[in-house]
């Protein structure tokens, strides 16, 4: 679905001085039909790593590719914003929105790049709205003023319009800080049944590796830009890699009622 | 089960917004008539319509057939209305609706409901053209003020654009916070710059002041002209990315993941409002507070979607400015250059505005 070969960058490429790699020739390959969440510290580079894969950010070398249904390779920086918008949705760590739109309008704009410049919404832009928002439980206050919502739901309206953009591939940026458990595990499990049902991509970044743990096929985990380890979550969870990559050291053990491996922390 | 917030929030949204614009639009005309009859001449209505009716009708039997009917207007009259008031409306008429246009635009793009056409320096960059061509004694030739204005204006829009343009070639986009420090900075250093060509600019010291005032005072067609052909120009370009605007206005990198070629649209919408800014202070000096007040107190009443935000505060802005200089011209005892009545005005409703706390 997606692929990176060799991307390096750095944030500060003009200073003369050596300055530490911000992503270093990182190789992945995202395929269809999978959850991945992407782990690591603070600052090694999960968010940029998305913005690099949507196009955002431009490499300083290697390339990201996009794989439509139709199989054509595409590198993500030669595609028009509209094209990436209908493969590629955001959910990003920043819902701040300083407009007074109501909820709808704004699960609405995930349907912009459907539209066209002087069209209304037609029947299905409508139904898939209207579908999402009863999904995501934003529905409850489709007409209100998002500006008087709170952050736990403004977030889940910017990842209702993500889901509204019905893209194969669906990025997720610490999609769920702000939202207490029920919410969390309800979108969680949401997206899990896209991704099963409809062959759909997603690459989450996550904070919290037990949730990752449940609910991800495959994890990444990445220090300081670069790829620490990363497969099958059953492989890749273990007391080592947890350790060399958080300097923590928890204890790593299946959990039968989470149907996955856990990790343990204790002071 | 509908909850007692399952319904919408805006009072206009349960009108028709188009019946609204309309309404609009017939007040703006009602105002242009009403205006035009008032005055030190006292016209009548009805022949302001007539008037109007023989330079817009190509029927001469038809005019004919009314001047018959009719008491003759005096040639004074028609003079007056047509070459002394109708400049003077049609011009406030556009710059209100320029200036709203721009300040629609300015907070879009700068994620501001507090932005202003004037945020990015425009104003003083034009006020420094004009205070330049006035010491220069260039007022002579009576469009060179205009004219350097709207160079001044232009230079600053592109100089400002240039600033915010990081030099670390990652961020292909215009941050929004760049251009409001770039626009704080520049405008310091011209506001310094104009007061230096006040000092030492001797008795022409006075021209320069009452022209920053503002004022719509003497007012020719070829100024309704300019006004009408910029704000056309930026109105179109306006409608064309309104939808992108209310993208845009959510945050750059998330209009970005909707699909919104974020850099060229910003662009191409800093350049409209910029230039529409720059004409209106060409023409009519600084008038404060309508690029900031209006768009602010329309999306209270309509809501932010831009589609229909621009179209209102046009008509809004319109209505407005010339409400505030038909007051200016005709009711108060003395002229008080316009942009001082609005900020007078406006300052204070402002602050109303914003004490409430629904600025957002």
């Amino acid at each position: 679905m997606i692929k990176l070969e060799n991307l390096n960058f750095t944030y500060d490429n003009f200073s003369t001085l050596p300055y530490p790699a911000v992503i270093n020739n990182v190789s992945l390959n995202f395929k269809a039909g999978k959850f991945y969440s992407i782990l690591g510290p603070n600052g090694c580079g999960k968010t940029t790593l998305l913005d690099l894969m949507i196009g955002h950010l431009k490499p300083i070398s290697g390339k990201v590719i996009v794989k439509d249904s139709v199989s054509h390779e595409r590198n993500i920086l030669s595609m028009p914003k509209r094209e990436v918008a209908k493969n590629i949705a955001l959910v990003s760590q920043n819902y701040n929105i300083n407009f007074p739109f109501t909820v709808k309008e704004v699960v609405m704009m995930g349907r912009h790049p459907y539209i066209g410049r002087f069209a209304n919404p037609s029947k299905k832009d409508i139904e898939i709205v209207n579908k999402v928002m009863e999904l995501t439980g934003t529905d409850k206050f489709a007409h209100r003023k998002i500006t008087d919502l709170s952050g736990g739901e403004r977030q889940r309206c910017v990842f209702a319009r993500a889901l509204s953009q019905d893209t194969p591939l669906l990025f997720l940026d610490e999609a769920f800080s702000n939202m207490d458990i029920s919410h969390t595990i309800r979108l969680l499990n949401l997206v899990k049944k896209e991704v099963k049902k409809h062959n759909k991509t997603i690459i989450s970044v996550f904070h919290d590796i037990n949730l990752a743990a449940i609910w991800s096929d495959e994890l990444i985990f990445m220090k300081n830009g670069e790829i620490a380890a990363s497969g099958e979550t059953d492989e890749v969870m273990t007391e080592e890699i947890i350790e060399t990559v958080f300097h923590v050291k928890p204890k790593v053990e299946y959990n039968p009622y989470s149907r996955a491996k856990q990790a343990y922390f204790r002071t | 089960m509908k909850s007692e917030f399952d319904k919408p929030n805006y009072t206009i949204s349960l009108i028709n917004k188009a019946t609204f614009i309309v309404i609009l639009f017939f007040m703006l005309i009602g105002l242009i008539t009403l205006s035009a009859s008032m005055g030190y001449v006292k016209i009548e209505l009805f022949d302001i319509l007539r008037i109007i009716a023989s330079k817009i009708i190509n029927n001469n039997n038809l005019i004919a057939y009314i001047n018959d009917s009719f008491p003759a207007i005096s040639d004074k009259s028609i003079t007056i209305v047509m070459e002394v008031r109708f400049p003077r409306i049609l011009t406030c008429a556009a710059v209100g609706a320029a200036l709203s246009l721009s300040g629609v635009i300015f907070q879009g793009i700068l994620l501001n409901p507090l932005a202003d056409p004037y945020t990015l320096g425009v104003s003083a960059g034009a006020a420094f053209g004009a205070s330049v061509a006035i010491l220069l004694n260039l007022s002579a030739a009576f469009v060179s003020v205009p004219l350097f204005a709207f160079a001044g204006a232009s230079l600053t829009l592109f100089f400002v654009i240039f600033l915010s343009y990081n030099k670390k070639s990652y961020s292909p986009t215009l941050s929004s916070t760049n251009l409001i420090l770039s626009g704080i900075i520049v405008s310091s250093i011209l506001s310094a710059g104009i007061s230096f060509l006040k000092y030492i600019a001797d008795e022409q010291v006075a021209i320069i002041i009452f022209w920053l005032m503002g004022s719509f005072a003497s007012k020719t067609w070829l100024d309704v002209v300019i006004t009408m052909f910029f704000l056309t120009i930026g109105s179109i370009v306006a409608f064309v990315f309104a939808r992108d605007l209310n993208l845009i206005s959510l945050g750059e990198r998330a209009a970005s993941t909707l699909g919104v070629d974020t850099k060229r649209v910003t662009l191409i919408l800093l350049i409209t409002g910029s230039m529409v800014a720059a004409v209106s202070v060409s023409v009519s000096g600084i008038i404060g507070f309508v690029g900031l007040l209006v768009p602010h107190i329309v999306r209270f009443i309509v809501g932010p979607d831009n589609r229909s935000l621009i179209p209102i505060s046009m008509l809004t802005g319109s209505i407005l400015l010339l409400a505030a200089d038909t007051i200016t011209r005709t009711v108060l005892p003395y002229e008080i250059p316009i942009g001082v009545l609005t900020a007078l005005i406006g300052g204070p409703i402002f602050c109303w505005i914003f004490k409430r706390g629904s600025v957002r």
